[in-house]
């Protein structure tokens, strides 16, 4: 597993190197009131090949997604948890 | 993020919450087994491709009723004064968000475009029960989308990370071709090169990079899960894809058998082309592949062979046999590997083995590494069962 104790699961090396001016940080995505995944760049509509950047940002409508599960059992789609209060964690076992 | 789950647990169970996890990782089954592990029975949603485009992991994100994100990153101390306590305002705007992939993607894998062919590789296109020469030009067809997307001018290094996944998902797949890995590494080396502070892409890389270039095992933990979910009882989930030593960190790990007696040093052995294909990646230390010369020069060696349409092994004839000469000033972990074969009598799988090569102090610049391999097969259809010779070369620096 990544290390839990350090920003965004990197290691000490890691978020020294992290620490560069051209780089964002937790602390400062924070000031800004921007969200970790700041940094995506990813699809927007089916069949766009140009990138739109989207985002998880604080204050701001969490950006749609359907993603399979990890048993193949179906498509969840985050805009239909409307209503209900919802925590997104982003992980992997290593 | 067990922390989390614990931490949520009595919000769940009283429907004041929902948690859904997005697992940033290559293979579905491991996610798997590590929910398996700590008793997760929240969704968790695959997100292979990054779609998120998290740079990084953990990330936990509080949404509330509305859509609205209103905690990224918050403490399990202060979460219910943070997130759950708090009244919330509907957002004046409720313009729908910009879509990462959606549903309609999903739900038409047929479709053109790199768009389609991610929903295609997502919804596991890949593992659908079709003749082996379609599943190839399915996969085919939709890699050259994403290489396409990839190569376009001023593309989103993104794009060169999703081809690598992607490639990486055929290699797991019936419709395997040897060089799969080389071709991962290479798409996913643009990426990082291109966006070095990506760390879910970088992670991806070092997965089946040299030892010194992971900061900490990071499958380290499947064997003690399995051995726990046995204490408890319960049959742990199968892994589909078996982790190679760069996976496991481990150094000349069963079933590969250690050896320094070269088993065909005259090249006596016949060398019959057509009948196999033979891949040989070198990955290197990713702070290396960004320039920094002062970093360890481990490389880590991919050997990767795939028997072509037609031919097979024949399993009871006797092992495969891989044979490595390091270039002049390098040294290998082990020269002689012995393949693990299926238990079937014949079979058509991907095989491969990989090991580390060091040079020695003072050698900056490797040459060639070469090898060969030695397997029993039949073929093409009904050919003749021979043992036959296949060389293959890569280049360490």
């Amino acid at each position: 597993m990544n290390n839990p104790g350090s920003p965004a699961g990197m290691t000490a090396r890691e978020h020294a190197r992290a620490r560069r001016p051209d780089y964002i940080g937790p602390m400062t995505r924070r000031r800004l009131g921007v969200g970790p995944a700041l940094a995506g760049a990813v699809l927007a509509v089916a069949g766009s090949t140009p990138p739109q950047e989207v985002g998880f940002r604080i204050g701001q409508l969490v950006p749609d997604v359907a993603l399979p599960t990890i048993d193949g059992g179906g498509v969840v789609r985050l805009s239909d948890l409307r209503g209900k209060r919802v925590l997104l964690i982003e992980f992997a076992s290593w | 993020m067990p922390v989390w789950h614990e931490r949520t647990r009595s919000l769940r169970e009283a429907g004041e919450l929902v948690v859904i996890g997005i697992a940033g990782e290559q293979h579905a089954d491991r996610t798997r087994l590590f929910a398996q592990w700590h008793g997760i029975d929240w969704p968790i949603l695959w997100d292979p491709f990054n779609l998120t485009g998290s740079s990084a992991v953990p990330n936990i994100t509080g949404i509330d009723e509305h859509g609205v994100v209103r905690v990224v990153r918050p403490k399990p101390e202060t979460f219910d004064e943070d997130f759950l306590a708090p009244e919330f305002a509907p957002p004046p705007d409720s313009d729908p968000r910009p879509w990462v992939l959606s549903p309609a993607a999903l739900a038409e894998p047929a479709a053109q475009g790199p768009v389609a062919a991610l929903a295609w590789f997502l919804s596991r296109g890949g593992a659908a029960k079709v003749e082996p020469q379609a599943l190839e030009a399915a996969m085919e067809r939709r890699l050259a989308a994403l290489a396409l997307a990839a190569g376009a001018p001023g593309a989103d290094p993104a794009w060169s990370f999703r081809l690598g996944v992607a490639h990486r998902m055929r290699l797991d797949s019936p419709a395997a071709h040897a060089g799969d890995l080389s071709a991962a590494v290479a798409a996913w080396t643009r990426a990082l090169l291109a966006s070095p502070h990506q760390y879910v892409w970088r992670r991806r890389l070092q997965q089946f990079g040299p030892r010194l270039d992971k900061p900490y095992n990071f499958y380290g933990w499947i064997e003690r899960a399995r051995a726990e979910l046995a204490e408890r009882g319960e049959e742990p989930v199968a892994l589909a894809t078996r982790l190679c030593g760069s996976e496991s960190n481990e150094r000349g790990s069963p079933p590969f058998a250690e050896g320094e007696v070269e088993p065909d040093p005259k090249g006596a052995i016949e060398r019959v082309g057509g009948l196999l294909d033979v891949d040989a990646t070198v990955v290197r230390h990713c702070r290396r592949e960004e320039g920094r010369l002062d970093l360890p020069t481990d490389v880590q060696v991919h050997v990767t062979l795939r028997p072509r349409r037609g031919v097979h092994w024949t399993n009871d004839a006797g092992p495969a046999l891989v044979w490595v000469d390091p270039p002049e000033g390098w040294r290998a972990e082990r020269r002689l590997s012995t393949l693990p074969a299926a238990q079937a009598e014949t079979s058509d799988e991907v095989r491969a083995i990989d090991l580390e090569l060091s040079p020695d102090p003072g050698v900056l610049l490797g040459e060639e590494l070469t090898g060969y391999a030695l397997v029993f097969v039949c073929g093409p259809d009904d050919g003749p069962c021979r043992l036959v010779r296949c060389d293959f070369s890569a280049r360490c620096r």
